[in-house]
């Protein structure tokens, strides 16, 4: 079966005709592909301007695969969140060679020094708040979510021991961050609130056109957590690009999103428990960043912006002392 | 001896060349290749101005704090000695004594500050 097939039977046209695009950028660890499809009959009747997604070659450990991002994203666009409208799924690989989903394609950039050099924009921030409590607004159990899975001791204390296991299998040694997963130990909260976290909810994950969020990106590592981490991640130092100042993703001043995230939804958010989170924050980041080296340094996957991701350890190391109060 | 401009030079200039020249002229899909291009020279350039740590004390302050057999090579005793000092902050045994802390701090602060400068000399810290 080819792709037009598909579309026709799950669409329920008559005929359908794809004009193939150009492979999208921003996709580090999925393959993003513009398609113009035109459908006569069905509901579907009209031109459609799609994204067909597969997995990339080599899918970081993380990674959810196709059919839970797909089921995630229905679960956000029933929870109200603006995302990329999900179409259909196919597991079939024989359709187009892999499996994949086809998703709409929604207008602007997400590329995150271009949206951050624009300066503050307490606006977008403010929207952006307000689509994170959506998201948290998703809470277990929900049988759709299933195979997210449920947390073992604590949301902080499960990544610690995921991040721990991923530095053992690294040729290695990082103390640095071993210093900082021990403060984490040290200081882990008790288990709070139990919310839907996407968990890359960052600047460079988001659509933007002319300073309007069009689309809530990139959700293949979403999952069970305490909604500080999504807080923390939109945060950190690591995720400014040209606007390291202002603290709430490079575009806005960390009270404004903190104001529109509380009056959207009523939970108040700790700054101890973000300072916590953010601190993690930047180790997930640091055991990214050596996976996607490795994908260089394996031979699997030469590349020299993957290389490059390696070498930016130190930067991420550094907010991990000023973090965790060992700079001074 | 070997002739001049020596290695780290030749980058330098290569660098140079590429940022100024090459790049301008370069559609912008090759001006990001090139800017990946000249952060690598620059990263390799510095390091290789550098010894065989980032922090030139790195190996000094190992030993300080777990003794110095001399049976090793200084990249055995380096990764030996840093798989310990890994092993041993996540267990917690640095942090019973005061002054034992404050070593391992300076240590992990001068092995990060030394690798951004060669890493990324302009992060706004």
């Amino acid at each position: 079966m080819h792709l037009v097939s598909f579309i026709r039977d799950v669409a329920g046209a008559d005929t359908v005709t794809i004009e193939d695009g150009d492979l999208l950028t921003g996709g580090a660890i999925q393959e993003n592909r513009a398609l113009t499809v035109t459908i006569q009959g069905g509901e579907f009747d009209g031109s459609h301007y799609l994204v067909l997604r597969t997995a990339a070659k080599a899918a970081i450990a993380e990674s959810r695969p196709l059919e839970q991002q797909f089921a995630l994203l229905k679960a956000a666009e029933a929870a109200g969140v603006t995302i990329p409208k999900p179409l259909w799924h196919c597991s079939d690989a024989s359709v187009t060679g892999k499996p994949f989903y086809l998703m709409a394609r929604i207008p602007g950039t997400a590329l995150g020094n271009q949206i951050t050099r624009i300066g503050a924009q307490p606006a977008l921030a403010e929207t952006l708040a307000k689509e994170l409590t959506r998201i948290h607004s998703i809470r277990p159990p929900l049988p759709d979510l299933d195979f997210l899975g449920a947390i073992r001791l604590t949301p902080a204390m499960d990544a610690i021991a995921t991040y721990r296991a991923y530095l053992d299998e690294m040729p290695e040694p990082h103390p640095v961050l071993e210093w900082t997963l021990r403060w984490l130990e040290t200081n882990a909260p008790p288990i709070g609130e139990t919310v839907l976290c996407h968990r890359d909810f960052r600047t460079g994950n988001y659509m933007v056109d002319d300073g309007v969020l069009t689309g809530v990106l990139d959700w293949e590592f979403a999952g069970w957590g305490d909604p500080h981490e999504d807080i923390a991640w939109f945060c950190a130092r690591c995720w400014r690009f040209a606007g390291a100042r202002l603290e709430a993703g490079g575009i806005a001043a960390r009270d404004i999103f903190y104001r529109a995230y509380e009056q959207a939804c009523g939970r108040v958010i700790d700054p101890k428990l973000v300072h916590y989170w953010e601190t993690m924050a930047h180790v997930r980041w640091a055991v990214i960043a050596i996976q996607q080296a490795m994908r260089h340094r394996s031979g699997d996957e030469p590349s020299l912006e993957l290389a490059l991701i390696g070498r930016r350890l130190a930067e991420i190391e550094y907010e991990c002392l000023n973090l965790t109060g060992a700079l001074t | 001896m070997r002739s001049h401009p020596d290695a780290r030079e030749l980058l330098n200039i290569a660098e140079h060349t590429l940022a100024s020249q090459v790049a301008p002229d370069l559609s912008s899909g090759q001006r990001y290749n090139v800017a990946l291009i000249t952060a690598a020279i620059g990263i390799a350039r510095r390091e290789l101005a550098g010894g065989a740590t980032a922090w030139p004390d790195e190996l000094a302050a190992l030993y300080a704090l777990y003794g110095n057999d001399g049976l090793e090579s200084d990249d055995q005793a380096l990764h030996r000695l840093n798989q310990k000092f890994a092993a041993d902050l996540r267990a917690g045994n640095h942090e019973k004594s005061g002054a034992n802390r404050k070593n391992v701090a300076k240590l992990l602060r001068e092995d990060v500050l030394a690798r951004l400068a060669e890493d990324n000399p302009r992060y706004e810290k």
